[in-house]
């Protein structure tokens, strides 16, 4: 049995396709930058039984640390110091202080824990390091000493390419920015809505989006395929096949290069962006480009959602710290 | 006949050599000259016995002076004074009043004086043992428990010290060698004319010791605060002997040193077994996989002064408890019982104590 005809003539004079989630992000509304917490969570026993009260200053002192060294070099991103409000939040960065049993004693390892809407995600490239040897003067009560290593350890690391590499890649790249965007249809691009001036990021940068949407059924027979493929919808007509053949669920993603921000009245102020390549099968563009079905894709998409797929920071616009940095 | 100066009546009998108060006054300078020897040579023995400090001085001067009277008693013998009845004309003023009554008198008195400071006079003195050991003790005398003297210091160079006591009635005292260790108390009863010598160490009986020295393992370091750290938590040191409980609070990363009493725990600090116990804690470290680099910092804390906690004496073989709490705990952090060994006399057993 066919399915049911779908009516893409009314989205495509529409002149843009507004995407909608089934799981939008929190706070990742439009036009505002994804927020993220830093917080550092001392859990090793004996730190945490000797330092009492103090305990609460090394975690607010570093974690703002963290906070500040994140936004250099990250400025897609808002970075919020966790203060304990319930304030909601995006995605989270933590370092905890754990503990690792050994024979003649517990060494003291620091390590990054991510989370994204609540949920923890693995950090394989980013593994605990430690920060004392069983052997190694251990600053259990000394809440200033410790402060310093700490910070010294975050310093290092947002100041090593290959760490802020890493990170981006496992965790940062993975929080949605966007959960919608709009085609510009006359200018063969797709407008994030999301400030150009909040994203801070050079044409190098790139983003990433992913969506579901319905598909040929990979049951479907060759004939009946074959008529889903003619079935998408095309610029030139602007019309819909009448007969769709099976549809299937299936996710697609496409990659964009942001080139500017956008001068439309409408969108002013988002970033504009250019296809990198598109995958929704039988739909793919491989190279900066365009065609003619993405228009009806997106209108169907659904859970769609943009990604800082790679970040080279714009440090014409706000050079900090004078790096230079592509993630 | 020549004039004799400062002539007396006496003088003139005794020059008549045949009259009869000449013989009786050699009688009388005869035995006063005897209750002078023996009064020379009890001052003598009574210096000697209770004065031993200024001994030599009054045996040198006593002994003389005994000597003399000795010698004038034989040369006053009747032989000589026959033959030469004049010799006591040519004499001195001295013995001339040796031959007197008063003579006679004043040396009863000064014997009956000196019955009475011998019935009345005690003293205590130690003396250096010339053996081989220590060259230095420190000894503690007691009455009912509380200090009787000063803490007297007897050394190689200073080998007699003590005091004479006037009027004193009689005492039970305790002698005890403080530093070094390892010895039984001496109790003395002393008598108000009663002279008690003891020798050092000679007189006390010697005993074995042993004292406990309580390294902070690795483990035990991270918990615990250093010396310049201004903790909000606070750890002691409990240990179990017996049925007593001695506790050391504010520990640090240091080593404690315990078992014996304050004094004794001293000498143990400042003892021979440095080289030892730094075999032990290389040992250690070794074991525990340090690095040599990070061996130095770990020796230097631990070799440094170790606290004390002053607990009663402890032997081979006693069990005690070693643990360590944190401050408003229940449960200890790290707890071993540890079974005494001793061993020579400046040996410290070593516990390595770990977190449990």
């Amino acid at each position: 049995m066919l399915p049911r005809p779908r009516d893409f003539l009314i989205s495509l004079t529409l002149g843009a396709v507004v995407a909608s989630l089934a799981f939008p992000p929190a706070a990742a509304g439009q036009g505002s930058k994804p927020i993220v917490s830093t917080a550092l969570v001392i859990k090793a026993p004996h730190f945490v039984d000797n330092l009492k009260e103090s305990r609460r200053g090394v975690e607010t002192h570093v974690a703002t640390e963290l906070a500040l060294k994140a936004e250099t070099h990250f400025q897609f991103l808002s970075w919020l110091r966790t203060d304990g409000s319930a304030e909601p939040v995006d995605a989270e960065l933590e370092l905890q202080l754990v503990t690792e049993q050994r024979q003649y004693g517990a060494a003291v390892l620091l390590k990054y824990v991510a989370r994204i809407a609540g949920k923890e995600l693995a950090l394989p490239q980013l593994p605990a390091q430690e920060l004392y040897d069983v052997y190694d003067d251990q600053p259990s009560h000394s809440p200033s000493l410790l402060r310093q290593d700490l910070v010294a350890v975050v310093q290092t690391d947002f100041a090593n390419d290959s760490f802020l590499r890493k990170l981006h890649k496992q965790f940062l790249s993975k929080i949605p920015i966007a959960n919608q965007v709009h085609v510009h249809e006359v200018g063969e691009s797709i407008v994030v809505p999301f400030a150009w001036a909040d994203l801070q990021a050079t044409q190098e940068s790139q983003l990433r989006v992913e969506f579901e949407g319905e598909g040929p059924a990979a049951s479907t027979e060759p004939a009946a395929h074959g008529a889903a493929m003619a079935s998408l919808p095309n610029r030139s007509t602007g019309l819909a096949a009448s007969a769709q053949p099976l549809r299937a669920k299936q996710e697609g993603n496409m990659g964009l290069d942001p080139v500017g921000e956008i001068e439309l009245d409408a969108w002013r102020g988002m970033v504009q962006c250019n296809v990198a390549f598109f995958s929704f099968p039988p739909i793919r563009v491989s190279e900066v480009g365009w065609d003619d079905r993405i228009p009806g894709v997106l209108a169907e998409a659904q859970s769609l959602r943009v990604f800082m797929e790679k970040y080279e920071l714009d440090t014409a616009a706000d050079v900090r710290d004078g790096t230079v940095g592509e993630y | 006949m020549r004039p004799i100066p400062r002539q007396t009546e006496w003088l003139a009998a005794v020059m008549s050599r045949n009259s009869p108060e000449a013989k009786g006054s050699l009688t009388r300078y005869r035995v006063n000259l005897l209750l002078f020897a023996v009064l020379t040579a009890a001052a003598t023995l009574w210096f000697f016995l209770h004065l031993k400090l200024w001994m030599e001085a009054t045996s040198l001067l006593g002994g003389t002076v005994s000597l003399w009277a000795l010698w004038k008693l034989l040369s006053s013998l009747p032989s000589s004074v026959t033959d030469e009845a004049g010799s006591l004309g040519e004499s001195f003023v001295g013995e001339s009043f040796l031959g007197s009554r008063a003579a006679t008198e004043l040396l009863a008195f000064l014997l009956v004086l000196q019955a009475l400071l011998y019935a009345t006079t005690s003293s205590i003195y130690l003396t250096y043992d010339a053996a081989p050991g220590p060259s230095e003790y420190l000894v503690e005398v007691k009455r009912f428990g509380n200090p009787y003297l000063e803490p007297l210091k007897i050394r190689s160079q200073q080998r007699v010290v003590g005091r004479p006591f006037f009027l004193a009635g009689k005492r039970e005292l305790e002698f005890r060698i403080v530093q070094p260790p390892g010895f039984e108390p001496e109790r003395r009863t002393v008598y108000p004319w009663n002279p008690v010598r003891l020798q050092v160490p000679g007189s006390f009986k010697s005993r074995q010791l042993a004292t406990l020295r309580v390294v902070p393992g690795l483990s035990l370091l991270q918990r615990l605060p250093k010396r310049s750290d201004d903790p909000e938590t606070l750890y002691s040191l409990r240990v179990a002997i017996g049925g007593q409980t001695f506790q050391l609070d504010d520990l640090r990363r240091e080593c404690v040193l315990l078992g014996a009493s304050g004094e004794a725990l001293e000498w143990f600090a400042a003892g021979q077994d440095k080289d030892a116990f730094r075999q032990v804690l290389l040992e250690y470290l070794t074991r525990a996989r340090v690095p040599e680099a990070k061996q130095a910092q770990h020796l230097v804390r631990w070799q440094a002064e170790a606290r004390h906690l002053a607990t009663s004496e402890l032997k081979p073989e006693d069990s005690i408890k070693v643990e360590i709490y944190r401050a408003g705990a229940d449960q200890p952090i790290a707890s071993r019982p540890v079974t005494m060994k001793g061993g020579a006399k400046d040996h410290i057993d070593t516990l390595v104590l770990e977190v449990d």
